[in-house]
């Protein structure tokens, strides 16, 4: 399963402190299950900003230059699989992608037809909308199904999954990737 | 115009008034480097048409040009690389069209990073690389610097700030031999304009106001900053020139 943050954890602590002084709020209104979209108003050029920061603050790198428009315009499955591909470490999408895969390969083996089969890849085509909502910690955006298959989502959509948790997550796992200390 | 021989970074290179001052640089036989945020195809594709206009040699670069270390590494790339610029056009902009009361310390610094203190950033990092005695930095403005265009609070402060930028530069940069400036574009019809809200109201108003009766295009703009980036406007220093048919007079 995947970790969770509570509004006390450090990185969480200083991610909440950006989001606010960013987005001029106080702190009750940034918890990790906040949705960064939904939520708060974040739009692409406001993740752009927040990045920045974010950059600053932990000296990480987002490898934001993997998300191109290209990648954009394909399936979620097959641009995924293209952003993996490319050199340069791990973007949020990936990130998110392994923590949904982390949440369904913790079922039962009877609840899945591919439990002979834990390929991440299969275990991605397995997940649904309200798995990976569940993995980062928020919840289904509205006008979303939670029991649609998450392949079945346009992988901009994921930008609406991001909790203030999930992002804090992502940090520290760029910052662990800095400090040579887990994966890129 | 002759550029044959000299080359110049285009920050922004890859799309809208960027795009056109490449392939014009292009045309006119120079080197470009196309400095571009995330848009690969959209820099692959300009590079092609460069080429294909007859630019010496040209190639894109990925960079943030409002983060320190981006353009640093670009920098780091060029020296390596034995370049030497003869001039740099800031071109790269960002910014969210809304009013000014609905800004948000996340929109104005992302205005202003990537408006205006990119261009110091570039300045500062490149100072070195800038051919002796008179490289050209030249950077793309717009009326909303200093007029009241809807939905366009921070980045009109931005672009102020850009301006004020440049005649410091140009004064700061002058013994040098180097010139810095400003061009200041009115309503282009083009991306940018298009991505406006009420964008067919605010166009509409634009063309009744200019005494041309038209909009501007992204080649009449970059026409006026390739002059800039050439030896014939040689005694021009620290100004903002203003492309806009005229509409800024009424």
């Amino acid at each position: 399963m995947t970790a969770t943050y509570d509004a006390g954890d450090a990185t969480f602590g200083r991610v909440r402190e950006i989001l606010c002084n960013l987005l001029m709020l106080v702190e009750a209104e940034v918890q990790p299950g906040t949705l960064l979209v939904q939520d708060l108003n974040l739009d692409s050029l406001g993740f752009v900003e927040l990045e920045f920061s974010l950059e600053e603050t932990f000296g990480i790198k987002f490898p934001d230059v993997k998300l191109s428009p290209e990648v954009f315009a394909l399936p979620l499955a097959e641009s995924l699989a293209a952003i993996e591909a490319m050199p340069g470490g791990t973007t949020l999408f990936e990130f998110m992608k392994g923590e949904v895969i982390a949440v369904v390969a913790t079922r039962p083996p009877g609840e899945l037809a591919l439990a002979s089969d834990a390929a991440p890849d299969a275990l991605l085509r397995a997940a649904t909308v309200a798995d990976l909502a569940t993995a980062v910690g928020g919840r289904v955006p509205p006008g979303l199904d939670g029991s649609a298959l998450l392949t079945s989502l346009h992988v901009a959509e994921l930008f609406r999954f991001v909790s203030a948790g999930v992002m804090a997550r992502y940090v520290d796992r760029l910052v662990a990737a800095r400090a040579g200390g887990g994966p890129s | 115009m002759d550029l044959r021989g000299k080359t110049f970074l285009v920050t922004g290179g890859s799309r809208g008034i960027g795009r056109a001052v490449t392939l014009r640089l292009a045309r006119a036989g120079a080197d470009v480097v196309v400095a571009y945020r995330q848009n690969t195809a959209a820099a692959r594709a300009v590079c092609d048409a460069a080429a294909a206009a007859g630019a010496g040699r040209v190639e894109a670069l990925v960079a943030d040009v409002g983060k320190h270390a981006d353009v640093a590494a670009l920098c780091t790339r060029l020296r390596d690389g034995g370049r030497r610029l003869d001039g740099i056009v800031h071109s790269a902009a960002m910014g969210r069209f809304q009013p000014l009361l609905d800004v948000r310390p996340i929109d104005w610094d992302l205005a202003f990073r990537v408006n205006a203190h990119a261009l110091l950033l570039l300045v500062r990092e490149a100072l070195g690389l800038l051919r002796e005695g008179g490289a050209a930095v030249v950077a793309l403005s717009s009326l909303g610097s200093e007029r009241y265009v809807p939905f366009y609070g921070a980045i009109g402060a931005s672009k102020a700030a850009l301006e004020s930028i440049v005649r410091s530069l140009a004064v700061e940069l002058a013994p040098r031999g180097h010139r810095v400036n400003a061009v200041s574009a009115g309503f282009v019809d083009g991306e940018t304009l298009r991505s406006f809200p009420q964008f067919e109201v605010l166009r509409d108003a634009a063309i009744q106001r200019t005494p041309a009766n038209r909009l501007g295009t992204e080649d009449e703009v970059a026409a006026v900053v390739t002059f800039l980036c050439d030896e014939a406007s040689r005694w021009i220093n620290g100004q903002t020139l203003v492309v806009d048919g005229g509409l800024s007079l009424l």
